[in-house]
């Protein structure tokens, strides 16, 4: 199988788990859509179970690499940190399928899909060190904020995804970006961000 | 330290849903079924058929029972002699000790009942987040800002519960309790500003470290 | 610094428009049912703008159920924070309960919202949410009566509930604290028996009129 092929296979191995949820999901549907042989398919991959983690591991390396690629490096942490969310927020609105499969089907298959999703939000974590420099407190933050801030927006992500409403995502942009940035700044220049954020909406 | 637990093992009741949640934390929902679950409880088919109507419907007691003990942590240790805030800052220690003390409930509080769940039994999960949002955002009283903006309980307690999840996830439930200082911070930081927050979450390690000792 | 969560006027605490709309939600629900109250009417009540009620709140029912929360919130608040510490379990029901009827009280919408919104005319989810709601309460009660059996609980309560509603839907809400006794005799008769629920029932009467 070449990589065109793989990365078709694993594409429809997890719109097939996005459509019809983990165990209907069929690895003969995924290959005739993929356009991949069965014993293609079988020279790559042990099992559906092998397949689909290889899937969100594709899928999950995809939500990071379109979050930080239209950062410009020579612009302000916030900025930077909201031109990620945007882009962020706007994969998700495209495609609420990918956004159910990557936050519900695939985390709720079972405890090691789970870890899945712990490490991706991790992978966030080293974009948000930098927001430190912008504590308006002398004492040293706790150890956890970075971690924090990835979670405040988590949280209103999948709440929007999960109520079938991850179209409304970019809208949220203002909100999100003030709960990201709220543990670094507190609360008043946060909602200074959030006000210019809105005002380009 | 809460009393007790409002399941206990002792009643069949509470080792069937302790059965039913040590199995959905090791395998998932998925896979959960009445004979299984019967077997870990010690008590046969009939006896958990005679107990709850389905899988699903002893899945929902079971999303019930974390959120009666956190409401007895709130009344035993919300208190006339302290702030509202001061007294969330110390409920949060005591709710991570009941995390530490019940590491099967703790997994489906924050990941089993979020995001390995079917709708019915995630709908009693959520509506029970919501009200402990619905308490975090009392707090918006104290705020400095003349609105609230949109979600920010929601975000508040989600940033906290990422937090708890990486540690479960890693099987690091004893190292729970020791986060609530973060946890605090964290939390409290949209509403009351990083002085005020880093202050309460001050509070809440002296708070654990002087119960270590007592 | 404390919130002033038990002492503030209700006006000074609702400052922000969420606030603003979640009151003028319980009360448009309790003045014309939650079928018949449309967002336009809880936005002209609340002098807010469609925008910011789409800012916080998906759609009417995310609305009400944000505003029933908003309530139990205020409850447990209020009641953890106005008793004692070291009161023992019945004086701590005695005032409980006491607090409980005042919040009724002096927050009529909310309160018919709760008892009787989200139990008849309201959505399923509602409906689940107050059953969900009661179980947990049930579970709390069964283990600070020492009780294993659920349903004693649950049913204690659901004594309690009918009073509740048929002084609501009667518009005496504001008559509420003047049941204390009946109330406190419902808490506490499963657990520690008539004789005892009476007795307390009586001293929960003296107590208030000492305050009063």
């Amino acid at each position: 199988m070449d990589s065109q092929q793989r990365d078709r296979m694993l594409q429809a191995m997890m719109e097939e788990l996005a459509d019809r949820g983990y165990s209907e999901a069929s690895v003969e549907r995924a290959r005739s859509v993929a356009g991949v042989s069965e014993t293609d398919f079988a020279a790559e991959f042990a099992d559906k179970d092998e397949c689909l983690f290889a899937a969100y591991d594709q899928l999950t390396d995809q939500v990071v690499a379109r979050a930080s690629a239209e950062c410009d490096r020579g612009e302000p942490w916030p900025e930077r940190v909201r031109t990620g969310l945007e882009s962020l927020l706007r994969g998700m609105a495209e495609q609420p399928g990918m956004a159910m499969a990557l936050t519900r089907a695939f985390p709720g298959i079972r405890p090691s899909a789970y870890e899945r999703y712990v490490e991706l939000l991790s992978r966030f974590v080293p974009f948000m060190i930098e927001g430190r420099e912008y504590s308006e407190v002398d004492e040293e933050l706790p150890g956890e904020v970075e971690l924090l801030a990835v979670g405040a927006a988590e949280a209103i992500i999948f709440g929007e995804v999960d109520a079938g409403r991850a179209e409304r995502l970019p809208k949220m942009l203002p909100e999100i970006l003030f709960s990201v940035l709220v543990p670094f700044m507190g609360p008043e220049r946060a909602a200074e961000e959030m006000r210019t954020a809105s005002m380009s909406i | 330290m809460p009393k007790g637990w409002a399941l206990p093992a002792e009643t069949e009741r509470g080792r069937a849903v302790l059965a039913l949640v040590e199995l959905w934390a090791e395998n998932g929902y998925a896979g959960l079924s009445v004979t299984e679950i019967a077997a870990r409880a010690g008590m046969s088919r009939e006896r958990f058929e005679g107990l709850f109507d389905s899988v699903e419907a002893a899945a929902v007691t079971a999303n019930e029972a974390p959120l009666a003990a956190v409401v007895e942590i709130v009344a035993d240790l919300y208190s006339a002699d302290r702030s509202e805030a001061e007294s969330y800052a110390v409920a949060v220690v005591g709710i991570l000790r009941l995390m530490t003390a019940n590491p099967a409930y703790c997994y489906l509080t924050f990941i089993g009942g979020r995001q390995m769940a079917p709708s019915r039994v995630h709908e009693v999960f959520e509506s029970g987040h919501q009200f402990l949002v619905a308490m975090l955002e009392r707090l918006w009283a104290a705020s400095p800002l003349s609105d609230q903006p949109a979600r920010v309980g929601v975000a508040a307690l989600g940033a906290a519960e990422a937090v708890v999840r990486r540690e479960i996830v890693a099987g690091r439930y004893e190292a729970l309790p020791a986060l609530a200082p973060d946890l605090v911070y964290g939390s409290m930081v949209p509403f009351l500003g990083q002085a005020e927050a880093m202050r309460l979450a001050e509070l809440s390690r002296r708070h654990l470290e002087e119960d270590l000792e007592a | 610094m404390t919130l002033g969560v038990v002492d503030t006027d209700v006006d000074v605490l609702s400052v922000s428009d969420r606030d603003r709309i979640l009151e003028a939600m319980a009360s448009c629900c309790s003045q014309s049912g939650y079928e018949e109250t449309t967002v336009e009417a809880v936005l002209s009540r609340a002098g807010v703008s469609p925008e910011s009620f789409e800012a916080h709140f998906a759609d009417k029912e995310d609305c009400a159920l944000a505003a029933l929360n908003k309530m139990v919130s205020e409850t447990l608040a209020r009641i953890s924070m106005a008793q004692p510490r070291s009161a023992e379990v019945s004086e701590r029901r005695k005032f409980e309960v006491q607090a409980i009827l005042e919040l009724m009280a002096a927050q009529p919408g909310f309160a018919r919202l709760g008892f009787i919104e989200a139990r008849q005319g309201g959505t399923t989810r509602m409906h689940d949410s107050y059953e969900s709601a009661a179980r947990v309460l049930a579970l709390m009660m069964q283990r600070a009566g020492h009780m294993a059996e659920k349903h004693g609980a649950r049913a204690a309560l659901g004594g309690a509930e009918a009073v509740l509603r048929r002084e609501l839907a009667a518009g005496r809400a504001a008559q509420l604290p003047g049941l204390l006794p009946d109330f406190v005799y419902a808490a506490l008769v499963p657990f520690v028996g008539q004789r005892e629920a009476l007795r307390q029932a009586k001293e929960a009467v003296k107590l208030a009129a000492e305050e009063g």
